[in-house]
């Protein structure tokens, strides 16, 4: 969608100074969060260090530097009132691949996803430090209309949300707040993104029933059609496939795989196979902190860290 | 292996510490298995249930019981007097020695005997209701066991139960029947009738010295009418046979009916009477004739109503522009135009009689010819009423030049209203005229029919049969023929006007009225509430004036209902109303239009009242949808007023409803505000009706709820109100469900939309 993307202004983005990469590649960091300025050597007692809230240096492996990114995080902090709840982010989220997002319940994760649409804008309290680019736009400019960044982003929530209407609206509904109305218009993106989905088959000839009726995977599988209807430049999930069966779980995750080279896709995930099986990047995130981040290959078969492989091997968490 | 267990356990049971520390009372382990709550709130629930139940049962058993016919009983009294009439209840009461002193001669010896030595007794009595109410003037009397004769009591057969347009119920033995048919006067014998009354009425006029000529020529005409009229009464008795079972009788010259027969033959008859006299085939004739005359009454009504209130309104339109001009240039118009009118329609009147009389007198020349003394004298008769005439039309055309004087030195519309206004007049006065010989036609046709009812006292009435509503043999009448009775009573109060000061008749303009005031409040109430429970939920900032405002909405609907009419009446009425008044209804004023109680201030008095209802509902719909759909709307790229209308709204639409749905019941039996506001006894003009503009907020309305305030307590008749009383409420109850069980109906069709499907 040319003229969305052209409508938020391209700002000189806020940077340190330093680009994103170096600060990737292993530099120092520059901003602390809270706690002590000293680094803590890595080693078995990194987790502990965490916990006392000391500085911990993030793990990065190099190939991911070498990638083009669709979205950039700099020094990224926020709070819920007093607390804080992300500490220090600094990634790049590749164009193109499927990035997850691995760690302990409440660690971050989703709080992390919902800032890259803003949806963190809806919470009264929430504070926020640092920068965020889309394809080099800032995000949290003053002068960005949220309204206009969101029509970029596509997200599917934990829990499948459909509308209360029928199957063909839902899917449109991006559309239709842009005042689309041209029937033929709709009907083509309602079948490309129902069959992008993989739920055209299923749900073809009852398009005008209500999509409540319709299962918790197909409900899924509906909010991910809905999610990709308007070409967004990034596909956000937040743990898609939680409350779906296996099948219906087999589904999406082939889906994201036949799809993952349009879209650059931010997954949110608990389950390591499922990481494993259909990302290239995965980052490992621990009390609000990214810990690890690297290809998917490396980060199961050879993380750097010890907290990292007693993670994914299922030692703690 | 429970062989090996059991010891073990059984020794468990019965450690003294272990029963100690988990064994409480007896009491408390009662109350923690919880048997106390569930009689407890099972019993508050049977408690609400019985007292519901109890109330719903009382009104439906007493509301739909009003309208069974019940048969009528005859009481011959010791003291010679009847009572006859229908039982209305039987009731307890106490009979001492003190009242007995009052009673007289053989009814107190009987009161006596009854009591034997004792103070007092308990005794029954009955309510009876006479009706008959011009004669007796009461509609009901009480009958004591001791005061009937031996063997007194009676269900006479054919006693009828005669429901009347006016003064009540009338209880009566038919005794006959009358069709009176008047005869038509063929063109010669009424020719000869005019010619003969014409010189009577004129008989000063007659030119001095013709007299005799005169006279002469009129005795010859009077014996040729005679014979005519002879010979036309011959026929139409012919014409009008007797048949079985009846009675002929005949009038002539406005004369005492008498009897006909062969034998004595009358000479000339004006009216033949078909008379049925024993009871059965009278009220058969009367079964016949009945309703085609309610028909004409109706057709009348409906002409006295539409017609003649159309020509009404168009006369006051007239009237108000010119009052327009009145008040502008500060002249006095309306009453002379009125006697300037009036004089030339006197006039053109008089002027149209004259010419019926040349056309007459034309006639007469053929028949006499032209030296006939009669001619002559008619000639010179017509000229000087011509004269007259003339005069009259001089009187009038002063009168209006004076007027047009007036006028003229007035700017041009002045003169258009004028023109207008007596332009209307003219009309009305043609178009009145008209409907009204209609009126007087279908009235005459009705007189032609007569019931004679015999009272308990031997009174012979004739009552008028257009002014029975319904009428029926009460102990003769068969189980089919009572529900049919009770249906059509019904169907009259459902969809007539009242009667007798409400306590007879249909509730059909309460019925209107509380409908319609119920849309209007609801389309009032809805669209603001839901707004400003969306600004409330949506868009405030949640803090200390938000609470407040919210609290002092929740107080709102605290406040006691007749301040709100005192509310509605100080701001709707004289503020709003009356500065509505001034700015375009000045015309009327001092006669309010909008500055007094009225269907829309009554509406909007109502909504302000269920306004917290829909807020509160309107809140809690809009916080129950959740969360994560908003989200998802938003994440598409919604704006906030996007995702309210098209997911939030549609979300909540049922809580919506519900909060309409209760606001909606609340407001049709909400009584005390309407009393202020606009809610009158009687409105027979309804609010919304087939006139131009077709809507009249304005006007005052019914009300079901002030209904049967009215008729419980302010009704003369009370007796008589006090069933109706029953009935209007289980109408009221009925219509309440009603509204609420569609409105859930339409609320549950909504819900299906958003059932979520389980996986
Ligand atoms: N609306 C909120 N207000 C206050 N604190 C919040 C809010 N949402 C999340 N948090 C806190 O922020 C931290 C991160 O939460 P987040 O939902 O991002 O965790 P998560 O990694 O997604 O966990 P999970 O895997 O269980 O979904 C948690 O400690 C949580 O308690
Ligand atoms: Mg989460």
């Amino acid at each position: 969608m040319p003229e969305l993307s052209s409508a938020i202004k391209k700002e000189p983005t806020v940077s340190s100074g330093k680009g994103l990469k170096e600060t990737l590649a292993g530099a120092v960091p520059v901003g602390t969060g809270n706690a002590g300025t000293a680094a803590a050597k890595p080693g078995p007692n990194r987790l502990d260090a965490i916990a006392k809230g000391q500085y911990v240096e993030p793990e990065v492996h190099k190939t991911v530097a070498g990638e083009n990114f669709v979205l950039e995080v700099e020094q990224f902090n926020l709070w819920y009132g007093e607390r804080q709840a992300l500490f220090d982010i600094n990634i790049g989220v590749p164009a193109g691949k499927v990035t997850a997002m691995i760690g302990p319940s409440g660690c971050g994760k989703s709080t992390l996803l919902r800032c890259v649409n803003r949806m963190n804008d809806l919470i009264d309290i929430v504070r926020i430090q640092g920068t965020m680019r889309l394809n080099g736009d800032s995000i949290y400019d003053r002068r960005v209309d949220v309204i206009e960044l969101r029509k970029r982003m596509g997200m599917v929530f934990q829990k499948p949300n459909p509308f209360p209407m029928s199957i063909f609206e839902n899917v449109v509904y991006p559309l239709r707040i842009d005042g689309e109305r041209n029937k033929a218009v709709l009907e083509e993106v309602c079948e490309r993104s129902l069959r992008g989905a993989a739920l055209w088959e299923e749900v073809k000839d009852r398009l005008h029933q209500n999509a409540l009726g319709l299962s918790g995977g197909q409900q899924q599988r509906l909010c991910i059609a809905r999610a990709i209807a308007a070409e967004p430049e990034v596909l956000l999930l937040d743990e898609p496939c939680s409350a779906l069966d296996p099948i219906a779980t087999g589904k999406v995750e082939d889906l994201i795989q036949e799809i993952k080279g349009e879209y650059s896709i931010l997954i949110v995930t608990h389950n390591m196979q499922q990481a494993s099986r259909i990302s290239d990047y995965t980052m490992f995130m621990y009390l609000g902190r990214m810990i690890e981040y690297g290809p998917t290959a490396e980060i199961f078969t050879r993380p750097h860290l010890s907290e990292t492989n007693a993670y994914v091997t299922g030692r703690f968490g | 292996m429970t062989a090996l267990v059991s010891p073990l356990t059984e020794k468990e049971h019965k450690t003294p510490a272990r029963k100690h520390r988990r064994r409480g009372s007896p009491a408390a382990n009662i109350i923690a298995r919880g048997e106390p709550m569930v009689w407890l709130t099972g019993g508050a629930l049977a408690l609400c249930m019985i007292m519901i139940i109890g109330l719903l049962t009382l009104v439906f058993i007493q509301g739909s019981a009003t309208f069974w016919p019940t048969p009528i009983i005859r009481a011959h009294l010791l003291d010679d007097s009847i009572r006859q009439g229908e039982v209305v209840r039987r009731e307890e009461f106490e009979l001492t020695r003190d009242m007995t002193k009052n009673l007289s001669g053989e009814t107190q010896r009987a009161a006596l005997a009854q009591m034997e030595d004792r103070e007092s007794i308990a005794a029954e009595r009955m309510l009876v209701r006479v009706g008959n109410f011009e004669l007796t003037n009461t509609h009901y009397e009480y009958v004591y066991p001791f005061e009937i004769r031996p063997d007194g009591l009676t269900h006479p057969e054919w006693a009828m139960t005669v429901e009347r347009m006016e003064w009540g119920r009338f209880f009566g033995t038919p005794t006959r029947f009358v069709v009176k048919h008047v005869r038509d006067l063929p063109q010669a014998e009424q020719e000869l009738k005019d010619l003969l009354e014409f010189f009577e009425t004129n008989a000063y006029r007659i030119p001095t010295g013709q007299e005799e000529a005169v006279q002469a020529a009129l005795t010859k005409i009077g014996d040729d009418y005679q014979k005519i009229r002879q010979k036309n009464s011959a026929l139409f008795l012919t014409q009008h046979p007797s048949a079985e079972g009846m009675q002929i009788v005949i009038v002539n010259d406005g004369g005492e009916p008498k009897e006909y027969s062969t034998e004595t033959p009358a000479d000339a008859i004006d009216e033949i009477w078909h008379v049925w006299s024993d009871p059965a085939s009278a009220y058969a004739a009367y079964e016949v004739y009945h309703q085609p005359v309610r028909n004409r009454r109706a057709e009348i009504t409906s002409l006295e109503k539409h017609q003649l209130g159309e020509i009404n309104s168009r006369i006051e339109e007239g009237r108000l522009a010119l009052r327009q001009i009145e008040m502008a240039h500060r002249v006095n118009l309306i009453a002379p135009s009125d006697e300037a009118e009036y004089a030339r329609l006197q006039w053109s009147d008089e002027n149209e009689r004259l010419a019926n009389m040349q056309a007459a007198l034309s006639q007469w020349t053929g028949h006499l010819g032209v030296t006939s003394p009669l001619v002559i004298a008619a000639r010179q008769i017509l000229t000087e009423l011509r004269a007259v005439a003339d005069d009259q039309y001089t009187a009038w055309e002063s009168q209006q030049n004076q007027l047009r004087e007036q006028v003229n030195a007035l700017p041009p519309d002045a003169a258009f209203a004028l023109d207008s206004m007596q332009e209307i007049l003219e009309g009305a006065h043609y178009e009145t005229q008209s409907v009204m010989t209609k009126i007087d036609e279908l009235k005459q046709e009705n007189a032609r029919y007569e019931f004679h009812l015999l009272t308990a006292q031997k009174e012979e009435i004739a009552l008028p049969l257009a002014e029975i509503v319904r009428a029926f043999p009460a102990n003769k009448v068969g189980y089919f023929d009572r529900v049919r009775i009770y249906l059509s009573r019904w169907h009259e109060f459902l969809v007539d006007n009242p009667r007798e000061s409400n306590s007879e008749g249909g509730v059909f303009p309460a019925i209107w009225g509380t409908m319609v005031m119920t849309v209007l409040m609801s389309l009032a109430v809805v669209p603001f509430g839901v707004l400003a429970a969306l600004y409330l939920r949506e868009y405030a900032k949640k803090g200390l004036v938000l609470s407040a405002i919210r609290i002092s909405i929740n107080n709102l609907a605290g406040v006691p209902s007749i301040v709100f009419g005192v509310f509605g009446l100080g701001f709707f009425c004289y503020i709003i109303g009356a500065s509505l008044d001034e700015l375009f209804f000045s015309a009327k004023l001092p006669n309010p239009t909008f500055g007094k109680g009225g269907l829309i201030w009554a509406s909007f008095t109502l909504a302000l009242l269920t306004l917290p209802v829909v807020i509160v509902a309107t809140e809690e719909a809009l916080s129950a949808v959740p969360n994560s759909m908003r989200e998802g709307s938003y994440a598409c790229g919604a704006s906030k007023w996007q995702t309210i209308r098209r997911i939030v709204l549609p979300r909540a639409l049922p809580g919506i409803m519900t909060g309409a749905i209760l606001a909606m019941a609340r407001g049709a039996g909400e009584v005390a505000p309407l009393m202020l506001v606009g809610a009158v006894k009687l409105a027979p003009e309804l609010p919304v009706d087939q006139l131009y503009p077709f809507f009249h907020g304005e006007r005052s309305f019914m009300h079901l709820g002030f209904h049967i305030y009215d008729l419980g307590f302010q009704s003369q008749n009370s007796e008589a109100a006090k069933p109706m009383v029953f009935t209007t409420t289980l109408l009221l109850i009925v219509m309440i469900t009603l509204l609420n069980v569609s409105a859930i109906w339409l609320r549950g069709r909504l819900r299906n939309r958003f059932r979520v499907s389980q996986f």
